[in-house]
């Protein structure tokens, strides 16, 4: 804090420290958390307050473009006149009239501020929210579509009562589902608490859920519908080797203590405690064994012998030695359950089936370690054995009898799965009537259902409920445009092979005229996800959606109807993590513009068994892995070159974990090497608090050098916590630099692209919690920015844009979730007009800042983005109860006025509102319910005016939102018939009108 | 629907055994309450479609078949409810469990906490009405269409070509106007009359003037 950022310059290596002393003065402020009123100086630095035009009341801004809100909301000067020349003189003149009205009475309205005006200008607003974000009813999945997942299974099973053979299944996303066993869709789905899981999952008259812990659910559903039953809770005890169990109207609840089994039973229905039991078993004191509830059966195994005993009667535990069925294990065996009267006994190499008696286990079938085993309920008496055989990418199903341990040939099938083959295993098998199922659950969290004998009739791919990271890509440009790019991309090519080339694309231009004059040539949008249709659109909405999953797979999809279009195994694969949070940097090196060079996407991570960094190199659009790289190296942070090289490639540039620097790909170092001087990265340290920034000025010819620039360490306080860290997007482009003020003067925003919120979290004996606040630059390391909030906690979700900041926090005092909005101004003149620069600017911005009132929590939130930043930005917010809100910055604007005077009304500044409403007509995913929101993806479509939208989590769901209105295109209900019929009525009245008018002349001369 | 019915707290049981088991936590209390569905609502998948959020989330409740939830593991404190129906508007409250078990329930009231509006409880809530996420498209009528600007501009010129002249032919309006046009001829006179008069004798310009005059 004690120096400018153009000192630190200089003197590259200061570390920048806030003390504690100086937070202190922070926390000495007016709380943040409590905002009745506007304009307060919550949490300003001392010497930022003198620079800040909070609360001066003179600050008058004043933005062209809300003037033109009658009939162009909000798209600044320049679309309101393009709409004039769009619409033609006719329109234009009617909008001029309609402008004329509309600031008629705002020019005059200086000395008439009556309520009723206020009132009038307040509903002017509303309307215009519920106007930009609406959807006609007739327009319900013409722009969206919604896909609902359920996760990875824990629990399968069969309903075999009823007659549709649903498939119940409970997921390690905590969600119940019954899924159509013809088709594999979502019957019915109850999501349930959401960072817990389920435990157990019963099939009997009802399905009965254990999930959560250490207070667990007990709940049991319909079967048909997915009502709740009834429901009791209870605490437990944690534990990894707990185990439990529904036998007879009883739940058992069996947990391993230090030389003991503690027994708990329960009635089913009712939850009445029927006490429990402490069962000796001294030989648990160790640690090494493992048990397995078979039935009513607790049987566990030791590295000597097998021990067990009902669960209803509660004797002593029998015990047979291992040696008796001729094992001699090195180690402890695993058990494993198969079935309800089954289990299986994993030794390295083998594993042995155990039929469980009333005299004890039998032994009834060997088979290898890897195969998955699963006893058919009921009393078919088959058990069936998946074994993966990788190396022909293919799944081994066969079935053994288990009356006599000997395999039935008639179930044997092989399942080829080729280049989608993943491990699986099976979670449920049914025989009915010698005609057999069974569910798989794969490695890549797949869910497929195979016939038995026969083939896997469909396949749900889960993954896509646990999306990390995804990017909307451009489409390349159709075979005949990239033939045209190629003609003149290529570098070398002779005057005769430029000719020849020419030739070539012109007879194929002819062919495909040709072809579409005589209607050969399908219109490629109307056929399916073929390669033919993936071809760029005219107004860039079809796009490419890629996706990458925590289950090690990536997806493509197609942004229009949702279908998949490629997917790839990543089977070593798995995410880096930031806190507890994984994360998947995914890059876009070369987009699809630059024919003949293919596009190339790279996604970073971590090696599953080693945990050093995992490079994937991908092509986009066909979705084929080009390379993947160990890199030998702990990623600390990652950060994409600004400037491509000459086959338009923008690197990376990796920081490992000592701090060294280096490049991916390996080539494109040269390239970050000419770029280094003017290189600078940031990092951090979530547990430690601390952020440093390092340059690349000290690179050498041959290598990339950091240097540590500055460092910033948060004062510890306890159970400090970094709960965001949030840069701008990189792509982002503000188109106006300024907001235009009453008086016509410009307030100049601060638009620093290198410039970080970071909010951290402590506790405090007299507020329970604070929240802090740093606008830090990245490049130099000044605060340009603190704020604090006392009494105010986690969640935080931040979004950073342009020259404002909002974030949402829960007000303890007030038990309430808050919006904070800051805005960020250079002042009446700009430093820098042409480009921004960390080192030079020591502009301390002014902050204009705020709090709302939000009704409802926040899941998570995102700022539309659109191509040129012309568009407004509304903010698309994920809510809890399954909602998408989309919400203009306006109503977070940090200026909206308490007391409204004529100026703020003539810069088209709404008053202000402590709550903030949630209009239904807002909701842009109306009745789809989308659960559990973990992001929101924005990106720009070739239209100004659309931003593509994808909000993932459990469910995906993808619109496109007009922030502005569609104003660069026609509308939905455009009446081209209305617009001809009036055209050609025009023509044939002054035809009509010729002929007359010639007669009549010609009468007259006759006279 | 309508037959209200009473219900029963849950059995304490469940509460006296989860505290016999954790001796050391703070006792853990059921929010309970029942939905009423709304109005015309046939179709039996509401209630699955319905899930209470307690704290947004933090807590759930779900439906049985006759309306009724229960959300548990609740410590004592103070909570929003918040019912989540992706057709039907409910309104969200507070429930307040006192640190002896004792249940409030009002309004909830974000920007005057501590204005109080008691509800009943245990809960019971009727839906507000069906949530409005479309705008109406606008009906085509025939009225909308004669005043629309752009008619309008085709139909006054239309009226003043056509009517005007026809008025014109009228023999009262032509006098009329005659007169109109004696009176504005005397108001102003010549200029160029004015100089040549100056210049030249008196009565070679009221000759003129008067040519002048058959003339028009």
């Amino acid at each position: 804090m004690e120096s400018t950022p153009g000192q630190r310059q200089h003197q590259q290596s200061v570390q920048t420290r806030l003390f504690y002393r100086e937070n202190s003065q922070l926390y000495g402020s007016t709380a943040g958390a409590e905002i009745a009123t506007r304009n307060q100086h919550h949490n300003i630095i001392p010497a930022l307050k003198s620079s800040s035009i909070v609360g001066s009341g003179k600050s008058e801004l004043r933005d062209e473009s809300h003037r033109s809100i009658g009939f162009a909301v909000l798209c600044g000067p320049a679309c309101g006149s393009r709409i004039v020349v769009v619409g033609g003189p006719l329109i234009g003149l009617i909008a001029g009239m309609a402008l004329t009205v509309a600031s008629g009475p705002v020019s005059k309205s200086s000395d008439m501020c009556s309520k009723g005006y206020y009132i009038l200008w307040t509903l002017f607003f509303l309307q215009f929210f519920t106007c930009v974000s609406c959807l006609f009813e007739d327009q319900i999945g013409k722009f969206d579509w919604r896909q609902r997942y359920i996760g990875k299974i824990r629990f399968a099973a069969f309903d075999a009562v009823s007659g549709t053979r649903k498939i119940l299944v409970a997921t390690e996303q905590n969600v119940l589902a019954a899924l159509h066993p013809k088709s594999g869709n979502i019957l019915w789905q109850q999501v349930l608490e959401k960072d817990e899981s389920v435990q157990h999952m019963h099939v009997g008259k009802e399905l009965v859920s254990v999930s959560g812990g250490p207070r667990v659910h007990v709940r049991a559903w319909d079967k048909t519908n997915g009502l709740l039953a009834w429901e009791w809770s209870l605490s437990q005890q944690q534990s990894a080797r707990a185990r439990w169990a529904v036998d007879k109207g009883r739940l058992y609840h069996v947990v391993p203590l230090d030389g003991q089994l503690e027994v708990s039973a329960f009635s089913l229905e009712s939850g009445f405690d029927l006490g429990s039991r402490r069962l000796a078993a001294p030989w648990t004191a160790g640690g090494a064994y493992d048990c397995v509830l078979v039935g009513a059966t607790v049987v566990c195994v030791t590295q000597h012998s097998f021990y067990w005993t009902s669960l209803a009667d509660g004797g002593a535990f029998a015990e047979v030695p291992l040696a008796s069925f001729d094992l001699t294990p090195a180690a402890v065996p695993v058990l494993s359950g198969v079935g309800e009267l089954a289990f299986s006994l994993r030794l390295p190499g083998k594993q042995t089936v155990f039929l469980m008696g009333d005299k004890g286990p039998r032994a009834i079938h060997e088979a290898s370690a890897t195969a998955s085993l699963l006893a058919t309920p009921f009393d078919s008496n088959i058990m069936f054995k998946l074994e993966n055989k990788p190396d022909s990418s293919a799944l081994q199903v066969s079935a053994v009898s288990l009356n006599t341990g000997v395999e039935v040939d008639e179930y044997s099938s092989t399942l080829i799965l080729g280049s989608k083959f993943s491990p699986c295993t099976l979670t449920a098998a049914i025989c009915i009537k010698d005609e057999c199922a069974a569910v798989l659950s794969g490695d890549d969290h797949t869910i497929s259902f195979v016939n038995i004998p026969g083939q896997i009739t469909w396949t749900r791919e889960e993954a896509l409920a646990s999306i990390i990271s995804t990017e909307i890509i451009d489409l390349p440009v159709s075979d005949l445009d990239a033939a045209i790019e190629s003609e003149f991309g290529s570098k070398q090519a002779g005057i005769v092979g430029m000719v020849m080339r020419r030739l070539t694309s012109q007879v194929m231009q002819i062919k495909v005229l040709a072809q579409t004059v005589l209607g050969l040539v399908q219109p490629a949008s109307s056929s399916g996800p073929s390669r033919a249709s993936l071809i760029r659109d005219t107004f860039g909405l079809h796009k490419m959606i890629v996706a990458v999953t925590s289950a090690g797979k990536a997806f493509g999809i197609d942004n229009l109807r949702g279908e998949l279009i490629w997917q790839i195994q990543l089977p070593r694969f798995a995410p880096l993590h930031v806190g507890k949070s994984p994360v998947v940097p995914l890059y876009v090196l070369r987009t699809t513009s630059h024919v003949p060079f293919t596009p190339l996407c790279a996604i970073l991570g971590k090696d599953r068994l080693t945990g050093e960094g995992l490079a994937v190199a991908f092509e986009p659009i066909k979705g084929l892995v080009l390379s993947s790289d160990a890199l030998g190296y702990k990623v600390q942070q990652v950060m994409q070159l600004p400037h491509p090289d000459d086959e338009f490639l923008r690197g990376l540039v990796v920081l490992d974990d000592q701090l060294k620097v280096h490049a991916y790909p390996p080539e494109s170092k040269a390239n970050a090497i000419k770029q280094a001087a003017s290189l600078y990265m940031f990092t951090t340290w979530p547990a430690k608090g601390t952020f440093a920034g390092f340059s690349f000025a000290h690179s050498t010819k041959q290598d990339l050098v950091a240097t540590k620039v500055w460092e910033l360490q948060l004062p510890d306080g306890p159970d400090r916590e970094v709960v965001a860290v949030v840069g701008k997007n990189p792509t982002e482009r503000v188109n106006s630099q300024g907001r235009v003020l009453a008086d016509r003067s410009v307030m100049y925003k601060y638009i620093n692209p290198n410039l970080i919120a970071i909010i951290s979290q402590v506790s405090d004996s007299s507020h329970k919690y604070i929240l802090n606040m740093y606008l830090v630059d990245g490049v130099s390391g000044a605060v340009v920015h603190s704020a604090t909030h006392k009494r105010a906690r986690a969640p935080v979700n931040v979004v950073h844009s342009e020259n404002w900041l909002v974030y949402s926090y829960f007000n303890e005092k007030m038990r309430r979730t808050e919006l904070a909005s800051f805005e960020l101004y250079e002042g009446k003149s700009r430093s820098n007009t042409t480009a921004f620069s960390s080192k030079s600017n020591s502009v301390r911005p002014l902050v204009e800042q705020q709090a709302y009132i939000f009704p409802s929590t926040v899941d998570t939130m995102k700022e539309t983005i659109t191509e040129k930043g012309i568009t407004s930005k509304h903010l698309i917010m994920a809510l809890p109860n399954g909602n998408i809100l989309e919400l203009p910055w306006m109503f977070v604007d940090p200026r909206r006025p308490t007391v409204q005077t004529g100026e703020m009304r003539d810069e088209g500044v709404i008053p202000y509102t402590p709550e903030l409403p949630i209009p239904p007509d807002a909701i842009i995913n109306y009745n789809q319910t989308v659960n559990r929101v973990r992001g929101i993806h924005t990106a720009p479509s070739g239209l100004e005016s659309t931003c593509l939208v994808l909000v993932y989590g459990l469910d995906l769901f993808y619109i496109r939102v007009a922030p502005s209105k569609a104003f660069d295109l026609l509308k939905d209900d455009f009446d081209h018939f209305l617009i001809a019929a009036v055209l050609l009525g025009l023509v044939i009245a002054s035809y009509v009108t010729k002929k007359l008018a010639a007669r009549k002349a010609r009468n007259q001369a006759w006279k | 629907m309508k037959s209200l019915v009473v219900l029963v707290l849950l059995s304490l049981a469940a509460f006296s055994q989860a505290e016999g088991v954790v001796d050391n936590e703070e006792s853990l209390y059921v929010v309970e309450g029942r939905i009423y569905s709304a109005e015309g609502e046939n179709s039996n998948s509401w209630q699955r479609e319905t899930r209470i959020l307690v704290n947004g989330g933090e807590y759930l409740g779900f439906l049985k078949q006759d309306g009724s939830f229960i959300v548990s593991n609740l410590p004592s404190g103070s909570y929003t409810l918040e019912i989540a129906n992706p057709n039907y508007y409910y309104e969200p409250l507070r429930v307040e469990i006192s640190n002896k078990g004792k249940f409030r329930a009002r309004k909830l009231n974000h920007l005057q906490p501590s204005v109080v509006t008691l509800v009943a409880y245990p809960l019971k809530m009727k839906s507000l009405g069906k949530i409005r996420y479309f705008q109406q498209r606008e009906q085509w009528r025939i009225t909308d269409f004669l005043f629309s600007p752009m008619v309008l501009m085709m139909v006054l010129p239309l009226l003043l070509i056509m009517v005007l002249p026809k008025m014109m032919n009228d023999p009262e309006t032509k006098k009329e106007m005659e007169q109109l046009n004696n009176m504005t001829k005397y108001e102003l006179p010549d200029m160029s009359e004015v100089v040549a008069s100056l210049f030249s004798d008196r009565d070679e310009p009221k000759q003129k003037s008067k040519a002048s005059k058959k003339r028009q």
